[in-house]
């Protein structure tokens, strides 16, 4: 029977879809045995003025500046109110490494061989004297 | 009635990264209460922070998101 108004193109579920290509891996997440590292974003500077806020991640990190003269780290981050907040860790010596130990070290070293080079010192002076005196006995 | 706002909003909020950062958690939680005043006042200091003056930064952000 002829239908005046039936459309010409059938339904093809087939006619737009790319060639079969395991089509259920696209919703599928990937997974890989790759461990990922943290990573700590910020960078050496001279001053702490040099660092821009594009520097500052949005992702709720925060960013280390260390200065060149390893005096201090800077670490900065962006704040709830939309500013940028600042906390700078400090230099400290742990005891015993301090420069003052070193130079306890030194001085007590320093005096052991002073009291050594004394100790040489009167060594040779009394041998002298020994000798001395053999010679003036022997003469 | 449907907000399509609401929809954006809910569908970034359970974005993990905005689940992980506190600071995106405290401008959505803005956003969604409707505080325009604290918004505002979040975007002043976003664009000072950059150095951009506001109506720099909207100009920016109508070209980016290609809005008239």
């Amino acid at each position: 029977m002829y239908y005046p108004y039936q459309p010409t193109r059938q339904f093809t579920p087939q006619v737009n879809f790319q060639p079969y290509q395991q089509p259920m891996l696209y919703n599928q997440p990937q997974y890989n045995n790759q461990v990922t590292i943290p990573q700590i974003s910020g960078r050496i500077v001279n001053n702490i003025a040099e660092v821009t806020a594009n520097e500052v991640p949005m992702d709720g990190n925060q960013s280390l500046f260390p200065l060149t003269d390893k005096s201090c780290i800077y670490a900065k981050s962006w704040g709830a109110d939309g500013t940028i907040k600042t906390t700078k860790y400090i230099l400290e010596v742990p005891e015993g490494e301090s420069e003052d130990s070193k130079d306890g070290l030194y001085e007590m070293v320093s005096k052991r061989l002073d009291q050594f080079e004394t100790l040489l010192t009167n060594k040779n002076n009394s041998k002298t004297r020994k000798e001395v005196t053999e010679d003036v006995q022997s003469k | 009635m449907f907000n399509p706002s609401n929809l954006i909003s809910a569908l970034i909020a359970k974005n993990p990264n905005v689940q992980r950062n506190p600071q995106a958690q405290e401008y959505l939680q803005v956003i969604q209460n409707g505080d325009n005043r604290r918004g505002e006042q979040i975007a002043n200091n976003i664009c000072r922070a950059y150095g951009v003056s506001p109506d720099k930064a909207l100009q920016d952000a109508k070209a980016f998101f290609h809005i008239q």
